[in-house]
């Protein structure tokens, strides 16, 4: 837990406020999804990064750009492909021939918010340069270490169902992606809607900024100290535990994911306008930040059991701490 | 069709008949060894196997498939082998065997008591197996494994003893008969899909202690006389224990050379003077109102606990009809809990009521500026409340889930209900301080959810 310093009323009203205006701009190019941008707006406030994974044509790349153009930060983008090298997004080391000394071409991956489209369309070992930025906030290039700007995120898409020219990602790598999501089919008013929307221009290219990146790192700090009662906190850990212990799960969550967990369930706290956790954070945040971490045994996934399936099951066994 | 099904449902109906009364037998014959052994009563074969034989017939007519029969019969011929290893060569040298005999400390009579303990514990270790009803042969399997281990502590202690050669032919006969009964059981565990585990429930031990005790003590309000019975046969117990770990400790310093002079041998024991009955028998005396009242209390527990047993056999009927109607197979499962757990449920009730009347009467003097005592009291209380009119809380429910269901349960008191949650969620998990204003609103609060309950209980009772 954090040093505890009492979060004033103020603060969460800043939270609260950033978040409805985020919620409410990016859901001028993304219908009726309030839920899942939330959830993204929490993850931003947690610094934790963001996989967005659903099938072809939902919009995925769309809400990754109109979240990132909202935030006001500096914003990249790379599409992967299988040709892309480590050093297309870490950046490389080139020898100038005017001042006759090597310089350093900053990847694009030097920004606040990444955009990393189809990554799972890069090679393994492409994939495995983003690792260390991931989780360390920076990289190494010819044996010097470079730190990424802060607040540092990567918002990076998806799609499960094409697999011939793709490599999934490795366990390490979804572990380091604080939650995952999925957008869905839109119903048919809101697919009208979206046809409407869409008819004489982008939406996207008239969104406005909402914040800028030196007070999404104050949002951040403040989330921090949102005060986690030692029920909540060993709430969070049962669930976590319980997916080690699953009969249909051969690797369950980690103590990183306890971590984001308990950070995302703080930040959740704070959008909704509370100084405090309850246990209604976590078992929101629950299939969006644990289902993606786990490892089903084979006869599970012939079974046609699902991670989130996994999750609902623990989080509708677990004991909430009540008396 | 509908014939079978009646007669599957009566069969599954006299097994579970069987098997409460096979429980309660084991317990009873095992205290009734203990019990009888320790008051100087005399220990034979004849004492222990048509006990023995009467839960054999039992549990024979409670398996109703060949295969089982067979398997049953089998492990049981096993099991009084194994009582015959315990008992039988000391009934041939010692016809008439007695406390008396053990408290000499004479090699022989040591071990016919470690044996009589032995057997003790197996009669309760069955009980306690069978109060589990986990009746398959992954059971009869540990069992025998159970019973094998006991054997080789007893074949031990003869062997040291050297007072008996003649064991070889029971340990052939018992050694047979585990080979037969680990084939049936092999065949068994190829054909059950369950796996194979042996638990001991502490919880199930500590209703065997208190059955016993509540026994005990309704036995002496009707009959006083026994009090010093059982005060003797307490004392001979322990006397005994003390004299067997003497004896332990004296053997395994045998081992040392020279330790004689540190462990001397015990003196010659005198003769025993058993302690004046009607001496002890004054110290239990309680005036007649008093006894009167206790009659009353425990009368009323023994008949909780026997209320607790039908309604557990109610319940487990009730199983075997859903299972049968469902189609699921009744040969090998576990059968719903048995009386003993009704009765450490009711315990635990009636242990968790007193505990929270105390809070209550704490909360009322001193409690009243701790929030969090107070709040989850008052949370917990209304919990309850919809509990006991069947709005039960699922584990896995939230406060804030759990408001609807409350305000569908009380819609009057909708409002106060919204209030306490809202109040009870900062106090729980935010820890905030109530201010003196909200304390005095959670009270009335709580107290119009109380009348408003009591309203609802004789609306309902009025339709």
């Amino acid at each position: 837990m954090p040093p505890s310093r009492p979060v004033s009323s103020q603060d969460i009203e800043r939270i609260n406020a950033a978040s409805k205006k985020f919620i409410n701009n990016v859901e001028q190019v993304i219908v009726n999804k309030e839920e899942t941008i939330k959830l993204i707006f929490v993850a931003l406030l947690s610094e934790g990064h963001i996989l967005i994974e659903d099938v072809p044509g939902l919009g995925k790349t769309m809400m990754a750009k109109a979240a990132t153009k909202s935030l006001g930060c500096s914003f990249k983008r790379i599409q992967c492909t299988p040709d892309l090298l480590p050093s297309d997004i870490t950046g490389v080391n080139y020898f100038n021939q005017k001042t006759a000394e090597f310089m350093f071409h900053p990847g694009p991956i030097m920004a606040n918010i990444v955009v990393v489209d189809e990554i799972n369309r890069a090679m393994p070992r492409t994939q495995s340069c983003l690792l260390e930025a991931m989780q360390e906030h920076q990289i190494t290039v010819d044996l010097a270490t470079l730190l990424l700007p802060r607040p540092f995120l990567i918002i990076a898409t998806q799609n499960p169902i094409e697999l011939e020219g793709t490599f999934p990602l490795p366990e390490a790598q979804l572990d380091r992606f604080l939650i995952r999501l999925r957008i869905g089919y839109p119903d048919e008013q809101e697919e009208e809607k979206i046809l409407s929307r869409f008819q004489e221009e982008n939406p996207l290219d008239s969104l406005e900024k909402i914040t800028n990146a030196a007070e999404l790192m104050e949002l951040i700090k403040i989330c921090r100290h949102i005060h986690v009662s030692a029920d909540v906190v060993k709430y969070a850990v049962e669930l976590v535990r319980k997916t080690r212990l699953h009969k249909d799960v051969k690797l369950g969550a980690s103590p990183r994911a306890s971590l984001g967990l308990q950070a995302a369930a703080q930040a959740h706290a704070a959008v909704e306008g509370r100084t405090f956790v309850i246990p209604d954070d976590v078992k929101t945040l629950a299939v969006p930040v644990l289902a993606h971490r786990l490892f089903l045994t084979t006869e599970a996934r012939l079974r046609g059991k699902t991670d989130e399936a996994v999750i609902a099951d623990i989080v509708s066994a677990t004991a909430v701490p009540i008396e | 069709m509908r014939a079978s099904t009646i007669k599957d449902i009566f069969l599954h109906l006299a097994r579970i008949a069987f098997l409460s009364a096979l429980q309660v037998s084991w317990l009873f014959c095992g205290a009734d060894l203990l019990f009888s052994y320790a008051l100087g009563g005399k220990i034979s074969v004849w004492n222990i196997v048509p006990v023995y034989f009467a839960s054999l017939l039992l549990n024979v007519a409670a398996v109703h498939t060949l295969r089982f029969l067979v398997g049953r019969v089998i492990l049981n011929c096993l099991a009084v082998a194994f009582l015959f290893v315990a008992v039988w060569p000391f009934n041939l040298a010692v016809p008439l065997i007695s406390s008396a005999h053990i408290m000499t400390g004479g090699a022989p009579d040591i071990f016919l008591g470690l044996s009589v303990i032995i057997v003790t514990a197996i009669y309760w270790y069955q009980g306690l197996r069978l109060a589990s009803m986990a009746v398959g042969f992954e059971q009869c399997l540990a069992e025998f494994q159970f019973g094998f281990l006991m054997f080789l502590v007893i074949f031990f202690f003869h062997a040291v003893a050297g007072v008996d050669k003649n064991y070889f032919a029971p340990v052939i006969i018992f050694f047979v008969c585990g080979l037969i009964s680990l084939f049936f059981s092999r065949r068994e565990r190829l054909a059950s899909t369950e796996g194979f585990s042996v638990v001991i429930d502490l919880a199930a031990l500590i209703c065997v202690g208190l059955t016993v005790i509540s026994g005990l003590s309704l036995a002496v309000i009707f009959n006083p006389a026994l009090a010093a019975k059982l005060y003797l046969a307490g004392k001979s117990v322990l006397n005994f224990i003390l004299n067997l770990i003497m004896q332990v400790m004296r053997f395994l310093a045998g081992f040392f050379s020279g330790s004689d002079a540190v462990l001397p041998p015990p003196p010659p024991s005198a003769p025993k003077t058993p302690g004046d009955p009607a001496v002890i028998a004054n110290l239990f005396n309680i005036p007649p109102a008093v006894r009167k009242w206790l009659q009353m209390l425990v009368g009323g527990l023994f008949i909780s606990m026997i209320a607790a047993a039908l309604w557990s056999v109610s319940r487990q009927i009730a199983e075997s009809i859903r299972r049968r109607k469902k189609g699921i197979p009744a040969d090998v499962h576990k059968l719903n809990s048995s009386y003993l757990k009704n009765i450490f449920v009711l315990i635990k009730n009636s242990a968790a009521a007193f505990m929270r009347k105390m809070q209550w009467l704490y909360i009322r003097r001193r409690g009243r500026h701790n929030d969090s005592l107070t709040m989850k009291f008052v949370y917990g209380q209304i919990l309850r409340w919809a509990a006991m009119s069947g709005c039960r809380k699922k584990v896995s429910a939230t406060p804030a889930e759990l408001y609807p269901q409350l305000s569908f349960w009380l819609p009057e008191a909708a409002a106060e209900i919204g209030f306490i949650t809202e109040q009870f969620v900062q106090v729980r998990y935010g820890e905030i301080r109530l201010t003196e204003d909200t304390r005095k609103q959670v009270w009335e609060s709580y107290k119009k959810i109380k009348q408003r309950k009591k309203l609802l209980f004789f609306k309902r009772r009025r339709r």
